[in-house]
């Protein structure tokens, strides 16, 4: 069964300039101004599948496509052409701390960040112990996020994040956090919904070995074109070649 | 993705504005030792160097004019508070609605919601000040036509609050451009001087100053609060109409293109 179909989709961020007093002295002189939009594509004719219970792994260099293509899955970004047919209740993106305030509890930052990702608030009543004891932070879940360390928030983000059980997971890039113990957790943990063969997860990640050990097939990009998507040990094997030799030249 | 009307999507995100607008309130306050007694302190502090000033440099014959001028101010500070905020309401959050969906309606809520409880907590004080300060002051029954007015300013505040903050994500020299038209009502409205001061100001230009929404609800509250009297309905009613159209309209837009403000860099 089919979860998502995504069909030559484009998507085109704008970007503005601010008038400048040059700018504004050429119009009053009756000079050109240059434009002050600017657009550029970053995804382009990109189509696949994605079929229930599967992993999925997006390879492709820096500034390739692959987080802007989780957001258009996602449903964050909308594609200014092609179509995404979703077969599903809900996509989510296991994204860290999303609306983490500095100056409020680690407690009140659990309500705002799952408030964020969809729950209400008697479902985040339910589950707040269970986040707070993964999270490992003790006594600090009632202290101002200010007074904790990088890997502490990052510990309850992951926290928060991985208690929502969606229909699709979406992972950029949040493989390593915390500390070595923390890391090993939280890895156990995603492997655990990975296994769950109802939940169809994306990942975006530059460790190929973790690519490699997670996914059942892969989708590859190059600036924003699709090159290929298959089975996920071939077409890793194929794209490491690749990057080597480009190194080698 | 197919969008619901605003009624439907309060609904789904209540708990959210709720939860997200009193932690703003709290945030404010956050890491200072005085903490949630400073929402009280600060308006109180405020209104006493009004009362000072106003007593020793003004030359007034208004009766209690310095809880004329609180009202005024209050009021002012919470339409213009309101709408300046929501000119950057969506870009500001723009770290939140790249990860997650969300109608981009519920930022100008929110922010409406937290300068509402600074204006509400105000206005307590205002009411308890007239009452204990100076006990030739009386109230009346119509201090309860407070929340029709108050609702009435809280419809237009939102109505143009979604409207900038829609034009804001787009041009992010609203503000600069609202700042200066702010300035320039509060000195056209009765903040600090009376109409009937206004005595050498034709009939046709307090007209038209009086037309004003922040004039409009200004002179409700005082009507209300100072003079014992119901506020102008029909002009508070006309106000209520446009706001309301103002609201469907700034929600239709934020609806329409809400998936394109994630691609405006």
């Amino acid at each position: 069964m089919n979860v998502l179909e995504v069909k030559n989709i484009d998507l085109i961020y704008k970007t503005h300039s601010s008038i400048s007093f040059k700018s504004i002295v050429n119009l009053f002189r009756g000079k050109r101004v240059s434009t002050l939009l600017k657009a550029f594509k970053a995804l382009s004719n990109v189509s696949f599948t994605l079929e229930k219970g599967k992993v999925y792994g997006i390879i492709g260099n820096n500034g390739a496509g692959k987080s802007t293509l989780l957001r258009v899955i996602s449903g964050v970004l909308s594609p200014n052409s092609g179509e995404i047919i979703r077969n599903c209740n809900s996509i989510n993106l296991l994204a860290l701390g999303i609306g983490f305030s500095h100056e409020l509890t680690g407690r009140e930052n659990i309500y705002l960040n799952a408030m964020l990702l969809g729950f209400n608030k008697s479902e985040i009543d339910e589950r707040v112990g269970s986040i707070i004891d993964f999270s490992e932070l003790g006594a600090f879940i009632d202290m101002p996020m200010k007074s904790y360390s990088s890997g502490m928030i990052s510990r309850l983000g992951f926290s928060v994040a991985i208690n929502m059980k969606p229909d699709v997971l979406l992972i950029d890039e949040v493989l390593s956090v915390g500390d070595n113990s923390f890391r090993e957790k939280s890895f156990n943990a995603i492997k655990e919904i990975i296994s769950d063969r109802n939940i169809t997860v994306v990942i975006v990640s530059h460790s190929y070995q973790q690519l490699k050990d997670l996914c059942d097939e892969v989708i590859w990009l190059e600036k924003g074109e699709m090159v290929d998507v298959g089975p996920a040990k071939e077409l890793l094997d194929i794209y490491i070649n690749k990057g080597q030799r480009r190194i080698v030249d | 993705m197919k969008k619901s009307g605003i009624f439907t999507n309060l609904k789904k995100n209540k708990d959210y504005i709720i939860y997200y607008s009193k932690l703003l309130l709290k945030q404010k306050v956050a890491g200072s030792y005085l903490g949630v007694l400073w929402l009280f302190l600060d308006p109180l502090f405020f209104m006493l160097i009004y009362m000072v000033v106003i007593k020793f440099l003004f030359n007034t014959k208004v009766e209690n004019f310095h809880i004329y001028v609180f009202i005024g101010l209050t009021t002012y500070k919470l339409i213009s508070g309101t709408i300046l905020m929501n000119t950057s309401a969506i870009v500001r959050n723009k770290s939140i609605f790249e990860q997650v969906y969300f109608h981009k309606f519920v930022y100008p809520t929110v922010y409406l919601l937290v300068n509402l409880y600074e204006f509400l907590i105000a206005n307590t004080l205002i009411v308890v000040l007239m009452i204990f300060a100076n006990p030739s002051i009386q109230l009346s029954f119509h201090v309860l036509e407070f929340v029709p007015v108050t609702i009435v300013a809280a419809l237009f505040t939102y109505g143009a609050s979604l409207i900038i903050a829609h034009f804001g994500v787009y041009f992010f020299d609203l503000r600069n451009i609202s700042e200066v038209i702010f300035k320039f009502l509060f000195y056209t409205s009765p903040i600090m001087w009376t109409y009937e001061h206004m005595t050498a100001l034709p009939a046709t230009i307090k007209f038209i100053l009086s037309l004003n929404p922040i004039s409009i609800v200004i002179e409700s509250y005082r009507a209300v609060l100072f003079n014992h009297a119901s506020p102008d309905y029909k002009l508070l009613l006309g106000l209520a109409l446009i706001s309301v159209g103002l609201i469907f309209a700034g929600y239709s837009l934020i609806s329409k293109y809400e998936d394109e403000y994630g691609k405006v860099i």
